[in-house]
């Protein structure tokens, strides 16, 4: 009789196994349980320090920070599709990392995340690269949000945290989107009534987010990255690129002759974008914030003070974020320098994203 | 932002599961740990039937040696039966052995002068009831032989016989004779001899004797 | 729920691999226990049975070996009675003639007695009671007629002779007839029964 309930027992699970990934499971994944424990990941960063992550929980409605550093684990995105089925890492992260799920936010140059035209415009490379992509309503009168990745380096990324072990991918999100999420909390961002514009810096490229009571109302993005910053500083003083942070970082030494020409061009945008904003949904823009940049925030809102006459105010990442006690205990990752909080913006927002999105 | 704004690219099937303990993993391995124990389960089993079926070629060997020694014993048993059988068979006969000659010895002493004997008739064995020839006997079937004894003779008055008769049942005679009558009608006149002669009377005693019982 | 193709085929390639492997070794077993153990143990437990049987019969074999000596014995001593009760009286034919076999006995006797034998006549065999289990070799009465004269005296002392002289000897029927020309002596038919083979049985 035993043995006569072992295939028994196979067809049930099996059964049971089959209802969950059957018809129903659309249903089930839209009624999925909410997550409380979230660490999100920055995938192809590519930043000297590691791979950034940042945990975070909800207890009583309230998120509170467990652990954020950066982490040494191989992160280089694949360019290509057979570089991609090349390449197989896994990531195994250290125990204060290890939430039962994580936020992936992948930092891809071939990707997009634009408003939808409703012409039916290609994305980029259509013709040779399939993408995966998801668009999203942030609010009923502005089209909807496009985000597209190619689909190889999406299927690349969500297989890097194995099966059956701490944590497996919940979201899978484009840096530029899960940056976004992370504003919401900022004392900066609380305190700024009416429409706030915020521009999320980028290494290659910069992001404006516009939000009109708290929602999504302009999103553009400008190909000018701190990066660019840090290469002028350096190529122009004859100097190398830690260097260059420091002169950004330090007042002895006034950049704003060199970077001035390399930020005017993304300043004109804001002020157009601004403009735009004015004049068709009628906000006025007054408040402007700025979101992880590493080095340098003084100067950028010099120079932005002087092309616009408006103040641009430095929003820290983690700022407004409760640190949790276990953060500082003794597997703790080693504290972070105010320029490395700024580096966590994305894995921040993307695991806030998730968090969030009950 | 009231809301966030989460895109997310992930499928539903690369979804996984954090557990160690996965369906897709543990079912496999459940069902092959079934089929494999099993399978180990039927090598045992046959392991000891193997054994079991070598123990069993072995004792049919030890019979197989045993036997010559065990038929010698049960011939000696049956040829035991049979003398046994023999032997209770001849103790019927023996058992039913009836001894005549001493009480005839005494019947001469006993006889009044009286009485003068014409006939003593002992019946041969009546002849045994004719076998069913499908079924035939071995034997006969009632163990117990009546044995009678007729006496007849002359004498010249009932007193004479009465006397034998009552010498008949003294203990010299009851050991053989169990009873004895006179038969209605066994006194008459001896008219054939001499039929002036009316005082001359012929008698008969049927006496019953001791039945022989061959058992 | 529905197991049609279209749900199987949502499942992911590795879940796949896995129902199937499941289904074959699930399928293995339930075949290896039909097919396989249930048969074995089937024939486990007659071969137990077999054995067991077969090892009380050896035990007793020994046990009946181990008195073969006490058997002999026995038998040897029965065989040893039944050879002098055959001794003792069960007659047996004299030149194929039981009569003068009885002729032979009695004569001496006879003479002694004064009894006066003229003739010896054989009788048939009559059968005798039979035991349970029957002998292979029965025995019968086997009764022989004697006829002769002689006086009362003298034929009860030969009946009392024999019977004295041969003691499986029985006097099976008798008829002494007296005699109206000489009341002094008469003539007796005497028959004397022995014990005397009979049928041989044969081994059922």
């Amino acid at each position: 009789m035993f043995i006569l309930s072992i295939p028994t027992m196979a067809l049930i699970l099996l059964y049971l196994f089959l209802m969950k990934n059957g018809p129903l499971t659309v249903k089930l994944s839209s009624q999925r349980k909410p997550f409380l424990d979230i660490v999100g990941l920055e995938v192809g960063a590519a930043l000297s320090e590691g791979v950034p992550a940042v945990r975070l929980r909800k207890r009583e409605n309230e998120i509170e920070l467990l652990s954020a550093g950066f982490l040494k684990l191989q992160d280089a995105l694949p360019e290509t599709e057979d570089a991609a089925q090349q390449s197989h890492p896994i990531w195994l992260l250290p125990s204060q990392f290890q939430a039962l799920h994580a936020a992936l936010a992948v930092s891809s140059k071939q990707s997009f995340l634009r408003h939808a035209s409703g012409s039916g415009d290609e994305t980029p490379d259509k013709r040779q690269t399939a993408f995966r992509t998801v668009s999203r309503t942030a609010a009923p009168d502005l089209p909807p949000l496009v985000a597209g990745l190619p689909e190889f380096q999406a299927a690349w990324a969500a297989r890097i945290l194995p099966e059956g072990r701490k944590p497996t991918a919940c979201s899978l999100q484009l840096s530029s989107a899960a940056a976004l999420n992370g504003l919401t909390t900022a004392p900066a961002f609380l305190s700024a009534g009416g429409t706030v514009a915020a521009l999320f810096v980028f290494p290659e490229y910069t992001a404006l987010a516009a939000f009109q009571e708290s929602r999504l109302v302009l999103y553009r993005e400008h190909p000018v990255g701190y990066v660019h910053l840090r290469s002028a500083v350096s190529t122009q003083m004859g100097i190398d690129i830690a260097l260059a942070d420091s002169v950004l970082d330090d007042t002895l030494i006034d950049p704003t002759p060199i970077i001035e020409p390399v930020l005017r061009p993304l300043f004109r945008q804001v002020e157009i974008s601004a403009d735009f904003l004015s004049r068709r949904r009628n906000c006025k823009t007054t408040n402007f914030l700025l979101c992880g940049l590493p080095s340098g925030a003084t100067y950028w809102s010099t120079v932005f003070s002087h092309m616009l006459n408006l103040p641009l105010i430095v929003c820290p990442t983690l700022d407004g974020v409760k640190r949790a006690v276990r953060a500082t205990q003794k597997n703790a990752p080693p504290p972070l320098s105010k320029a490395q909080e700024q580096l966590l913006m994305v894995a921040y927002g993307a695991a806030r994203a998730v968090l969030e999105d009950v | 932002m009231s809301k966030p704004l989460h895109i997310d690219l992930l499928k539903d099937e690369e979804r996984l599961s954090a557990s160690p303990i996965r369906l897709r993993i543990m079912m496999p391995i459940f069902s092959l740990l079934t089929a494999l124990g099993i399978a180990v389960w039927w090598s045992v089993l046959v392991a000891r039937a193997h054994t079991l079926a070598l123990q069993k070629a072995e004792i049919e060997h030890r019979l197989a040696d045993l036997k010559p020694a065990h038929n010698a014993l049960l011939a000696l048993r049956a040829e035991e039966q049979d003398l046994s059988a023999t032997l209770k068979q001849l103790t019927f006969y023996k058992n039913a052995r009836v001894v005549f000659g001493e009480t005839f010895t005494k019947l001469a002493e006993h006889v009044p002068d009286k009485v003068q004997f014409t006939e003593m008739r002992i019946p041969p064995p009546p002849p045994l009831p004719p076998q069913d020839p499908k079924k035939p006997l071995l034997g006969p079937t009632n163990p117990v032989e009546r044995v009678t004894l007729r006496l007849a003779g002359r004498t010249n008055g009932p007193e004479p016989v009465n006397a034998l008769f009552n010498t008949l049942r003294t203990p010299d005679f009851t050991n053989l004779i169990r009873s004895a009558e006179i038969p209605k009608g066994a006194f008459r006149q001896d008219s054939a001899r001499n039929p002036s002669n009316r005082e001359t009377l012929l008698f008969e005693l049927t006496c019953e004797c001791a039945p022989r019982r061959f058992e | 729920m529905n197991f049609n193709a279209p749900l199987i085929q949502k499942l992911a390639p590795s879940m796949r691999r896995a129902l199937i492997v499941t289904l074959v070794a699930t399928v293995s077993a339930v075949a290896l226990f039909s097919f396989a153990i249930l048969p074995t143990r089937t024939r486990l437990k007659s071969l137990t049975l077999e054995i067991g049987v077969l090892k009380d019969t050896l035990a007793s074999m020994h046990q009946d070996i181990a008195a073969t000596d006490q058997q002999k014995a026995k038998t040897a001593a029965l065989a040893a009675e039944r050879d002098a009760f055959l001794e003792s009286g069960v007659i047996e034919p004299l030149l194929g003639s039981f009569a003068m076999r009885g002729k032979t006995l009695l004569d001496p006797l006879a003479q002694e007695t004064g009894f006066n034998i003229e003739t010896v006549k054989e009788l048939p065999l009559i059968q005798l009671q039979v035991p349970t289990p029957a002998p292979l070799q029965l025995y019968g009465r086997q009764p022989v007629e004697f006829t002769g004269r002689g006086s009362y005296t003298q034929i009860t002392a030969f009946i009392s002779y024999a019977e004295r002289s041969l003691p499986l000897a029985t006097l099976s029927s008798l008829l002494i007839l007296g005699q109206p020309q000489n009341p002094e002596i008469h003539k007796a038919i005497i028959t004397f029964e022995w014990p005397a083979k009979g049928e041989k049985r044969k081994l059922p």
